[in-house]
């Protein structure tokens, strides 16, 4: 028996409420958004181009099996559940029945099962982690269209943590997706138009349709908007999350950075505080190579300051990094003896280019901190220590004990100097007034299959 | 210009307390003055529930004592018993369910033969509930739910809380908001009151008819402003339009109301800011001369 509660009556009072409250209209179906980017992928299908366009595209087409929450734990994607067997050597992925492509056809763990072997047989970090750690006998099985079954050599932390990464999405025959919108214009242009899909796992967005329309320049942001020709961009607001950090890397191989005191010696030299307060608003003097979210830091980095270089270096600069950044970088190199050549490249490009030192933002594929040090391990050769400790994280399911070891990859990685860290940069976005929703996903992702505008 | 004497009668501002649901009697709140020189309605006491359990759809008055509530996987006949609210019986919808971000449910009694329509957002079938010998029993599907004035009946615009259907004299479809006991008036999607003749007032999804010429409805309040029941005058030249507004703590997701001799009792299903659901019991009269 539901016992009604006598209530009383107050003029004028003013009832506690807690900063965001449900509405009476909303969320409310309808209505449309237009995105305005910078960037331009080349193409829609899953992994095969990164940054934040490409992400925010990825998220709106395409579904991944699970995805990650803001703990680095697994959270439902495509799948809602998930089992572990064998002392946590087999994952049973439970598939909805009621999941379905854009073009109708049944998403089926055999679609499943291509896109994890397409992930697997990807460049992808994630996959190369997965790869490492599956069974070799038995890897994978579908044992009916519902379930799909992944199996380790041994037990693992973090076990489907890599099938969250944006190349391992489902896809169709023809590179269908199922996520909550579907592409209109199949071709890149100018503007990418998606409607909302009815047949969406969680049910169909809200918004009716998102354009992601392509304005030339970060500088002509703020002028489409006030001109009402875009409702949300990239650029100062409320919506904002650290979202990469910005790493100077050295190549060992090169002199003078073969010597660890000349590796040290530029890390002292950087002013990191400085960079953040005059260049990098919102962002976070890094004290470690992960955003405070993903590890949060256990002691301040501060390197003790070297002795002065006299080396003339090549430096290449990713087209994203700040030019007042990337020339105070240079500055502070040299104050130290180093004579700097630096040449901006695309990002996509950076990471692999042979030159004695790289500049670059750099975010994780997933944001789960072990995947993403083994990541970083990748951009820069490393000794025994990092790799060791890494190892062992791996294998540690104990979620406090396995932080600790990630400490100490951390900790021995940033030791060798052969990556720098600078800062932690902030993703923002501004939104014109009346859209609610909008939130970013813990790789700070813009996500809008929550969003709604208001009549 | 003298300013009217204070009314004894209710505040325009309604406050609900977060009292036990060992608090079971349904207390007269003690009038209070106002400074509002016309009041449209008197609130004569509130009350409300515990938390409920499960979201709430749609409401309507099944008789006198009885109330029907509406969720998104079942209905429910509740029964006042002195002041409390007792389930009679509960009946869960068919399956299967489709996946929606919000659903949308409709009620339509059919007090004459002791049932009621139930269609919600979740399913492309509208349900046909008896109530007999004490409890609910199905009776029939339809792919529409029948309507008064819509010969082709009513649907929900798949994954979606819009209704679609082609009402006589009613405004056009899409619908956000529709009542039965409001015959010609809907809720648009963009959130404005609507008859077949004109633009009324702004206003959320939850209407019910309070006595000839009223209606309560939900407010369009976005995000982080107070949520209000709206009083709104039906009749009269200008249109509809609002003459009060009862600031409630959470969202009105539904509404019903029921003539109760010279009072109404209106209820209000309340998604409080925690996401629970309670209904907020309100009984009202129309102030006297």
């Amino acid at each position: 028996m539901l016992r009604l509660a006598a209530g009383a009556l107050l003029a004028g009072a003013v009832l506690a409420w807690p900063a965001v409250a449900r509405s009476a209209l909303g969320p409310r179906y309808g209505g449309e958004v237009v995105i305005g980017v910078t960037e331009w992928p080349p193409s829609l299908q899953p992994g095969t181009s990164r940054g934040a366009t490409a992400s925010l595209l990825a998220g709106l087409v395409h579904e991944t099996l699970v995805t990650v929450d803001a703990g680095g734990l697994p959270a439902p994607g495509l799948v809602p559940a998930w089992t572990s067997a064998a002392g946590g050597r087999e994952w049973r992925l439970t598939l909805p029945d009621a999941a379905v492509f854009h073009d109708g056809r049944p998403v089926t763990a055999d679609d499943a099962l291509a896109a994890v072997r397409r992930f697997l047989a990807s460049d992808s970090p994630a996959a190369a982690w997965l790869r490492e750690g599956l069974d070799r006998q038995a890897p994978i099985d579908v044992p009916d269209p519902l379930h799909l079954i992944l199996r380790f050599g041994e037990p693992r932390a973090a076990a489907l943590v890599p099938l969250a990464a944006a190349g391992a999405a489902v896809v169709g025959p023809r590179g269908v997706g199922c996520g909550p919108f579907i592409p209109l214009s199949p071709s890149p242009g100018r503007r990418y138009r998606l409607t909302a899909f009815g047949g969406h796992v969680r049910g169909r967005p809200y918004l009716d349709a998102v354009d992601v329309a392509l304005v030339g320049s970060a500088a002509a942001l703020p002028a489409e908007f006030q001109a009402e020709k875009i409702d949300v961009f990239a650029g100062e607001g409320p919506l904002s999350a650290l979202a990469s950090s910005l790493i100077l890397a050295l190549d060992p191989a090169r002199p003078p950075f073969d010597r660890a005191e000349a590796r040290a010696a530029v890390a002292a030299a950087i002013d990191r505080d400085d960079i953040v307060r005059r260049l990098l608003p919102g962002g976070d003097a890094a004290p470690s190579l992960l955003l405070p979210d993903l590890l949060p830091p256990m002691v301040a980095y501060a390197p003790a300051r070297g002795r002065r270089l006299d080396a003339a270096v090549s430096m290449v600069v990713g087209t994203d990094v700040p030019p007042l950044v990337s020339q105070r970088v240079v500055a502070s190199l040299g104050d130290i003896g180093l004579r700097v050549d630096a040449v901006a490249v695309p990002p996509a490009r950076v990471r692999t280019a042979a030159h004695g030192l790289r500049l670059f933002l750099w975010w994780p594929e997933v944001p789960e901190a072990g995947l993403a040090l083994h990541e970083l391990r990748a951009l820069a050769p490393s000794a025994a220590a990092p790799r060791d400790a890494l190892a062992a994280a791996d294998r540690e399911l104990d979620p406090e004990r396995r932080r600790a070891l990630l400490h100490q990859a951390e900790a021995a990685l940033r030791e060798e100097g052969t990556l720098i860290p600078i800062a932690s940069v902030p993703v923002s976005y501004r939104a014109r007034p009346g859209l609610h929703g909008l939130r970013l996903d813990p790789s700070a992702r813009l996500v809008l299959e929550d969003a709604w505008r208001e009549p | 210009m003298s300013r009217p004497a204070p009314r004894r009668r209710t505040a325009l501002v309604l406050g609900v307390l977060h009292l036990s649901s060992a608090a079971s009697l349904l207390v007269a709140a003690p009038p209070l003055p106002t400074p509002s020189p016309a009041p449209a309605v008197d609130v004569l006491s509130t009350s409300r529930t515990a938390p409920l359990g499960s979201p709430v759809l749609d409401l309507a008055f099944f008789d006198d004592d009885r109330l029907v509530v509406l969720g998104p996987e079942g209905v429910a006949l509740y029964r006042w018993d002195g002041a409390d609210l007792a389930v009679e019986s509960r009946r869960p919808l068919t399956g299967p369910f489709l996946a929606v971000r919000f659903p949308g449910g409709l009620l339509r009694v059919a007090e004459g033969d002791r049932a009621f329509w139930a269609l919600t957002s979740r399913s492309d079938r509208a349900q046909l509930f008896a109530f007999e010998d004490k409890r609910l029993v199905e009776r029939q599907e339809a792919y529409a739910l029948p309507w008064p004035g819509c010969p082709g009946g009513l649907r929900y615009r798949p994954g979606t809380n819009l209704i679609e259907g082609t009402i006589t004299a009613a405004p056009a479809a899409p619908y956000l908001g529709l009542d039965d006991t409001v015959p010609g008036m809907a809720v648009s999607p963009e959130g404005i009151l609507r008859s077949a003749t004109g633009d009324g007032p702004p206003a959320g999804p939850a209407l019910a008819a309070l006595w000839p010429g009223a209606l309560a409805a939900s407010s369009p309040g976005p995000p982080g402003e107070d949520d209000a029941i709206l009083i709104v005058a039906t009749a009269g030249a200008g249109g509809p339009r609002v003459l009060e507004s009862l600031r409630v703590e959470g969202a009105v997701r539904a509404l019903a109301a029921r003539g109760r001799g010279a009072s109404v009792r209106l209820v209000a299903a309340v998604e409080e800011p925690d996401e629970a659901y309670r209904l907020l019991v309100l009984d009202l009269a129309r102030p006297q001369p």
